[in-house]
């Protein structure tokens, strides 16, 4: 039995290869983009209308969970950046450590969400009739902060069983260490990251002096 | 320090550096959200976000050693959001009421 080879058609050469991974993945996140600028645009016009309503809405969600869940996501961001590095190095135990502490960080992230997405259904921050706030508009915010909130978990979901699948298979040596795979993961899982960089101040950090 | 072991750090520093970094912002933003400040809180808080995001795109998604052709990619998704920004900003920050 050979050894997979890292090159594959129609590339010359696995520098070609690795710029060409790189290149759709980039076109793709132009795509997520513009698919998740959408409802910040939303949340900005909306926002624009109802600042008092969104400001008080914004109070009730959990700062502390929010914040436990920036420093995760960063964290996990940083073993995945190394995982790549450690890759380029041939490192390959450092590469399946820091994938496997990656895809952890990321079910820690979602363990952290549903604990507060449970908070928040029995705080009545679900939009409807058993609503806790009186402003309409507060039900708006929180309609946008469970649909980007979703959307990221979705996301972020999709990224572990990414991360996993290919760790397994490069400790299999399905994947060889060589292989232009990890990039084009770790593009997908920072921008996943970046997101949520966002979501942090939008959701979480306003209303908070006030 | 053997020649591995070296290495090993090599791989490790700019991460690390770029996380501690992105973790000292972090505690500003939060910190900065309990003092009233007004629009300004809004201001700093975005202006963070938009730090951390570029340290994130430039070092971990490796854009400051990437070729011209990824970076016009990255720069692509920007430049549309820009558009939808700034049409739909014409429409509703100029309504009279």
């Amino acid at each position: 039995v050979t050894a997979p080879a890292a090159l594959h058609e129609p590339w010359p050469s696995l520098s070609r290869q690795k710029e060409g991974v790189s290149f759709g993945m980039w076109v793709f996140l132009a795509s997520e983009l513009l698919f998740f600028g959408g409802l910040f645009l939303a949340y900005a016009v909306y926002r624009n209308l109802y600042p008092d309503a969104f400001t008080e809405a914004a109070r009730e969600t959990d700062l502390f969970y929010g914040t436990l869940n920036t420093a995760i996501l960063m964290t996990s961001s940083l073993t995945m950046a190394v995982a790549v590095r450690a890759a380029e190095a041939r490192f390959r135990r450092m590469t399946l450590w820091c994938l496997a502490v990656t895809a952890g960080l990321g079910l820690a992230f979602l363990v952290v969400k549903g604990l507060e997405y449970q908070q928040d259904i029995v705080e009545h921050l679900v939009p409807g009739p058993e609503f806790k706030l009186a402003a309409p508009a507060a039900q708006v915010f929180f309609a946008l902060y469970w649909i980007m909130t979703g959307v990221h978990a979705v996301h972020l979901t999709v990224g572990i069983g990414v991360v996993s699948v290919v760790g397994v298979q490069t400790w299999r040596k399905v994947i060889p260490i060589r292989a232009t795979t990890f990039e084009g993961v770790a593009l997908y899982w920072h921008l996943v990251d970046v997101i949520w960089v966002i979501l942090l101040p939008i959701l979480y950090l306003v209303g908070r002096a006030s | 320090m053997s020649a591995r072991g070296q290495e090993a750090r090599r791989i490790w520093l700019m991460p690390a550096l770029i996380w501690l970094a992105l973790v000292v912002l972090l505690a500003i933003t939060v910190g900065s959200a309990f003092v009233p400040l007004g629009a300004g809180n809004t201001i700093i808080n975005m202006a963070i976000a938009a730090a951390k995001a570029a340290l994130i795109g430039l070092f971990f998604m490796n854009l400051v050693r990437s070729s011209t052709l990824l970076r016009l990619g990255a720069v692509a998704g920007l430049f549309w959001l820009a558009f939808l920004f700034v049409l739909t900003s014409s429409d509703y920050l100029t309504r009279l009421n």
